[in-house]
């Protein structure tokens, strides 16, 4: 029980990691295409892309898994 | 601690973690303190000053034996940027550099009027620390081309590649005031 409670805790965790990255990935690519090196001069966008894609997959895999354990 | 209050709190951290960025990034592009210092020592690379340039007048980054990096400039002129993120009024350039002696070194950032006009400065030895010359330039930046918010400098040193010698610059900062 506990231990199904955490999994889904860390599911949660992961997919604010993954909308928040997300929309910060987009606005500071629109900052970036408004006014160039404002965001790349100090910030690594790529790090911040594998941070998306990384947290984005595992919370598709779970969010399927988790549907066909319920169907 | 309850999980769901335990989520709240990270969730609140995560959501700070990009408007501090965001906060971050605007007081570093716009020098709110009047002041933007900077320090480039070819280690990696910096925000506001660019690497020397064209590849084949100024070698590769190199290390020397004491582990300090540097660029090799074989022939003149090499050119380096200042991105200027916002309007300043001056900067105070430090180099730390070798060069040959007997070799003329002069400095400057591009000026207003014309492609190629530089307000260039002597860049002599004024002080050594760790076999290295370090010396101090000012430059007014009123009257300078800053084009896609670069401010283009030359780094010039007349017969440099007959004398088959190099200069290395080791380190530049810069002090911009607005």
């Amino acid at each position: 029980m506990l231990n199904a409670e955490f999994k889904k805790f860390t599911l949660d965790i992961l997919q604010d990691v993954f909308y928040i990255s997300l929309v910060s990935f987009f606005i500071f690519i629109v900052i970036e295409i408004i006014r160039p090196r404002f965001v790349t001069a100090y910030v690594n966008m790529n790090a911040l892309l594998i941070v998306v894609i990384v947290s984005g997959i595992i919370v598709v895999l779970k969010n399927n898994l988790n549907t066909k354990i319920d169907i | 601690m309850n999980l769901n209050k335990l989520h709240k709190i990270i969730r609140v951290i995560l959501i700070s973690l990009p408007i501090l960025t965001l906060v971050f990034l605007v007081y570093k592009n716009f020098a709110f303190s009047g002041k933007l210092e900077t320090s480039y020592g070819f280690d990696k690379n910096n925000p506001v000053i660019s690497i020397l340039k064209p590849a084949g007048r100024a070698l590769k980054v190199e290390q020397d034996n004491s582990g300090d990096y540097f660029q090799s400039i074989i022939i003149d002129p090499v050119y380096f940027d200042l991105h200027m993120s916002t309007t300043f009024k001056a900067v105070e350039l430090t180099f730390v550099y070798n060069a040959p002696e007997e070799q003329k070194v002069k400095v400057g950032p591009q000026l207003k009027g014309g492609d190629w006009i530089y307000a260039m400065e002597d860049l002599e030895c004024s002080e050594k620390e760790n076999n290295w010359c370090v010396t101090k330039l000012k430059f007014d930046l009123r009257n300078t081309l800053i084009q896609e918010r670069k401010l283009n400098f030359i780094i010039s040193s007349p017969g440099l590649d007959k004398s088959d010698k190099q200069i290395k610059i080791s380190e530049i900062k810069a002090v911009l005031t607005k």
